[in-house]
């Protein structure tokens, strides 16, 4: 009895001192190695491709980062830029090990629109256009799509300037929508979608910029943006807030609108503007008198071409009409067109009146309708 | 010339080189022997000429010429496969013949004790249902009464014709030592020892031969395919790796690996010719997974229902076989211990039937129902009748041990000394199953490990790696590097991997062990958990 429970606490697989033959031993190896092989596979490659990723990501979120600042500056001074965005990648090659060999990523543009209600221009060429009726902008954001194998880090976003990252909940990155009373809104007038999975280079062109922006405030009721947005609710409240602006009333949220009431009373700085991947211009939407619309001759008579985003036209052709003579410094008539420069300036000097004298300035806009303005010159 | 190289020809010089071949190879017909192997080749040539015909070559010309070519050759190739064949039954027929020179020799002892004749020795070994052994004495008895030739003649035309060249020497010393007037029952003692001298190194270079050719077994059909596979898939996942390559693995090297090499263990082993009871219930096996393929079909998942039916089928046929291995295992171990107190007491004084008797009634089950029964009987009926009825007993062993005692009775042979050579193969066999057993409890588990590793592998890649793949699945996305095609694909093949690596596993097991109707015990149980791990992990 003794030497069985002896026998049962020492069982044969311990005593027994016999090794396994060299062959055997070494296909227990090769099963440890293959063991080892598919740990290393399946538990930590996955773990060494997916900070690849967020590596990525990171980096793509710079990249839009700089994508605004750069779109930013370009509607504020006019000129075209170009960006740099890394699409996708080639993982790293792990010796022994298998990693796919690259991933990609789509940029898509999507539909954007702003609207913008009860807004009253301050200045008598402004209030014309900027009327407190609702002044509707269209223009397209981005949304990078990662195609990764390991990692879902989301989407990066760029709308109306603002980046953010997420995928059922986004955070904000770069971009003040609203800074103290100043309002920027950059747009976008691109189609794009494109996969790649290498660098993918934008040169975006000025489509509506270089302007310095109009003063607005309410008619009576409060001012309202409406953006639209494939953004959720919570984080335009979350980043409107985060704005701390005390001009901002309200923030609501319905199918994919955002709506920004701005406080009642003051008078906002409003900047806007559009880039585009083509070489393109916004057409020209009303004239700004920027010389005295009351004056004697020798009167310079100029005006600024503005678009819809209130940005200079370059190259507008605007029609001065009088009874008197006017000059251009090359031409001489009582009817001149005159394209604007790089500012959108378009000017002519009357010399020769008579009393006093009407002259009007017109444009065509995109619809073919006209659009005036006039000088009283006196002789 | 012309007739022999049209189908049904052959060359005369073919059959006139190879005449004692022929005797050898037991063709007693060899002009028709070789027409039908002309029949055949031709017949094949002209079927793979056909399909060389179908080949996609550029010219129709070419296609044309390498089908006549094709079909030409048919006449070059007849002879080589004819001797080939020639060769396999020589092989065959020699194997089969010595595997029962054994027990001729110890018969033949006990009747050459007796004060037998070598006629008479002759014509009782003819007659003792030897096989192709007793066949080749039935040759020179029957040469001697039917033929007139003189026993000399007789024996060594045989001896000039049979594939063993141990009895050619044993039937050329019979006629040298008859001839001469010696001794035959000392002739055939040293015969004998010199025998159990060539049978031990027999014994002991299977052993030495079984280990490598075992572990070649787990390097090549199990440890690297494995190795492979996991490689493979993982790669292929990745969008990189080769399906072709997998599927190569898969479906040819570990099948046919496998077999090669359980051929070559089960081809070389000194009990291949051993009956087993119940082998044909391995057939069990591959019936029902054929009927559960079929079923399969019409119920829209095949591979399900066929590997479900071949686990139940090889269930049954394991719970059916191991009442035959674990009886006949029990038999085998208990004979050398039943003959040596046999021998004991014969030496010890007791006449045969009465030590037989005492020996028997110490026996335990199962060798002692049989021997018990012999043991009555010899007090009873006659004892070469007694010693017959032993053949009902479901041992190999035993079988043989019944016929050479029962024909060394009848002819009232020395039994003792019969007995004495039967203990010492008995003991000589033993020694060689424990020696196979302890190589094969080794690699047996090296086996299961790599199996059930395997297994483990599939599911940590199902949790872990094809989790990661299963939202583009779900929402594909245009770019993507990996082929997401690939996944089912990959579960597929590592899904048909564990059904092969399991009947692998079970093959190479029971090969080394060195009976086949292991197979369905392992097959049983391996199948079982790759199904569950498959079913659970891999569909």
């Amino acid at each position: 009895m003794v030497s069985k429970f002896k026998m049962l606490l020492k069982p044969k697989i311990i005593s027994d001192d016999r090794a396994v033959s060299p062959v055997a031993g070494f296909a227990i190896i090769l099963l440890t190695i293959t063991a080892a092989y598919t740990y290393y596979q399946v538990m930590i490659i996955p773990g060494i491709c997916s900070a690849y990723e967020s590596k990525h990501f990171a980096q793509l979120e710079d990249d839009f980062i700089l994508l605004t600042a750069k779109i930013k500056d370009a509607i504020l001074e006019g000129k075209s830029t170009s960006v740099i965005v890394k699409l996708g990648a080639r993982y790293p090659e792990i010796p022994f090990f298998s990693t796919p060999s690259e991933f990609s990523g789509t940029l898509q543009s999507y539909e954007a629109e702003v609207r913008i209600q009860n807004a009253v221009g301050l200045e008598e060429d402004i209030k014309t256009v900027w009327d407190g009726n609702e002044v509707v902008w269209t223009g397209s954001s981005l949304r990078y799509i990662p195609n990764y194998a390991f990692s879902d880090e989301g989407y990066v976003v760029y709308e109306y300037g603002v980046v953010a990252a997420g995928k059922n909940s986004y955070s904000s990155l770069e971009g003040e929508f609203i800074n103290g009373r100043t309002i920027f809104i950059p747009l976008l007038k691109v189609e794009v979608s494109e996969s790649s999975s290498s660098n993918a280079e934008y040169t975006f062109h000025v489509f509506s910029g270089g302007g310095m922006g109009i003063s607005v405030t309410d008619n009576g009721n409060p001012i309202k943006i409406i953006l639209k947005t494939s953004l959720p609710e919570n984080f335009w409240r979350e980043y409107l807030n985060g704005l701390n602006s005390s001009y901002i009333s309200d923030v609501s949220y319905s199918n994919g609108y955002v709506t920004i009431t701005l406080s009642r009373g003051v008078i906002y700085r409003l900047f806007a503007g559009a880039v585009s991947l083509e070489n393109e211009r916004a057409e020209q939407h009303y004239l700004y008198r920027i010389t005295s619309k009351v004056q004697t001759v020798p009167a310079e008579l100029a005006v600024e071409v503005r678009d819809i985003f209130n940005n200079p036209v370059p190259c507008a052709e605007v029609t001065f009409r009088s009874n008197s003579t006017l000059t251009d410094g090359e031409n001489t008539a009582k009817t001149l067109t005159v394209k604007s420069d790089a500012r959108g300036v378009a000017a002519v000097v009357a010399k020769d009146v008579t009393g006093s004298d009407v002259v009007v300035a017109s444009i065509t806009r995109q619809d073919s309708t006209p659009y005036e303005v006039a000088f009283t010159v006196y002789g | 010339m012309l007739s022999s190289i049209l189908p049904g020809g052959y060359s005369q010089k073919l059959l006139a080189e190879n005449r004692i071949r022929f005797l050898c190879a037991d063709v007693s017909n060899p002009e028709k022997f070789l027409r039908n192997v002309s029949i055949t080749v031709h017949v094949l040539m002209a079927f793979i000429a056909l399909i060389t015909f179908q080949l996609p070559l550029t010219f129709e010309a070419y296609r044309l010429l390498a089908s006549l070519l094709m079909y030409a050759s048919a006449p070059l190739i007849v002879k080589p496969v004819a001797l080939s064949i020639l060769s396999a039954k020589i092989s065959s027929r020699r194997e089969k013949i010595e595997s029962n020179l054994h027990n001729a020799l110890v018969a033949m002892l006990g009747f050459a004790k007796a004060g037998l004749t070598t006629s008479e020795i002759v014509r009782e070994v003819a007659t003792m249902d030897l096989g192709e052994l007793s066949k080749e004495f039935r040759r020179v008895y029957y040469a001697t009464i039917y033929a007139g030739m003189s026993l000399k003649a007789a024996l060594l035309s045989v001896a000039d014709a049979t594939p063993s060249k141990e009895l050619g020497e044993l039937l050329r010393g019979l006629v040298g030592v008859s001839e001469a007037g010696g001794d035959v029952a000392r002739y055939t003692e040293d015969r004998l020892s010199a025998l159990e001298v060539s049978r031990k190194v027999w014994f002991a270079g299977y052993i030495g031969r079984i280990r490598p050719i075992s572990e070649a077994y787990l390097i090549v059909t199990l440890v690297i395919p494995i190795m492979v596979i996991v490689i493979e898939s993982s790669k292929m996942l990745m969008g990189k790796g080769s399906v072709v390559a997998l599927k190569g693995i898969i479906y040819v090297i570990i099948p046919l690996t496998s077999f090669a090499l359980a051929v070559i263990l089960n081809a070389s082993s000194p009990e291949k010719d051993v009956e087993r009871r119940g082998m044909n219930l391995l057939l069990l096996i591959p019936a029902a997974s054929a009927a559960g393929l079929t079923a399969g079909i019409v119920l829209k998942d095949a591979e399900f229902w066929g590997v479900a039916l071949a686990v139940a089928s090889s269930a049954l046929a394991a719970i059916l076989l191991e009442r035959f291995i674990a009886e006949e295992s029990k038999i085998s171990s208990s004979l050398p211990h039943f003959f040596n107190r046999t021998i004991a007491l014969v030496e010890g004084g007791k006449d045969i039937p009465t030590a037989f008797r005492i020996a028997a009634a110490n026996e335990s089950e199962p060798l002692g129902k049989y021997v018990k029964i012999v043991g009555v009987m010899l007090g009873s009926i006659p004892r070469h009748k007694a010693f017959a009825w032993l053949s009902n007993a479901p041992s190999h062993e035993l079988k043989m041990i019944s016929k050479v005692l029962a024909r060394t009775a009848y002819v009232s042979g020395r039994l003792s000394d019969v007995m004495l050579a039967i203990l010492g193969e008995l003991n000589r066999i033993f020694a060689f199953r424990k020696e196979r057993q302890s190589i094969a409890r080794g690699l047996e588990g090296v086996m299961l490990v790599a199996f059930m590793l395997y297994l483990g592998i599939c599911a940590l890649i199902a949790t872990y790696f094809f989790a990661q793949f299963s939202k583009f699945t779900l929402h594909p996305v245009a770019g993507f590097s990996i082929n997401l095609a690939v996944l089912p694909t990959v579960k597929e093949l590592m899904r048909h991997a564990g059904y092969i690596t399991a009947v692998a596993t079970s093959v190479g097991i029971a090969a080394v062990k060195g009976d086949m109707r292991f197979t369905a015990r392992y097959l049983a149980i391996l199948l079982s958990a790759a199904l569950i791990v498959n079913t659970v992990f891999l569909s």
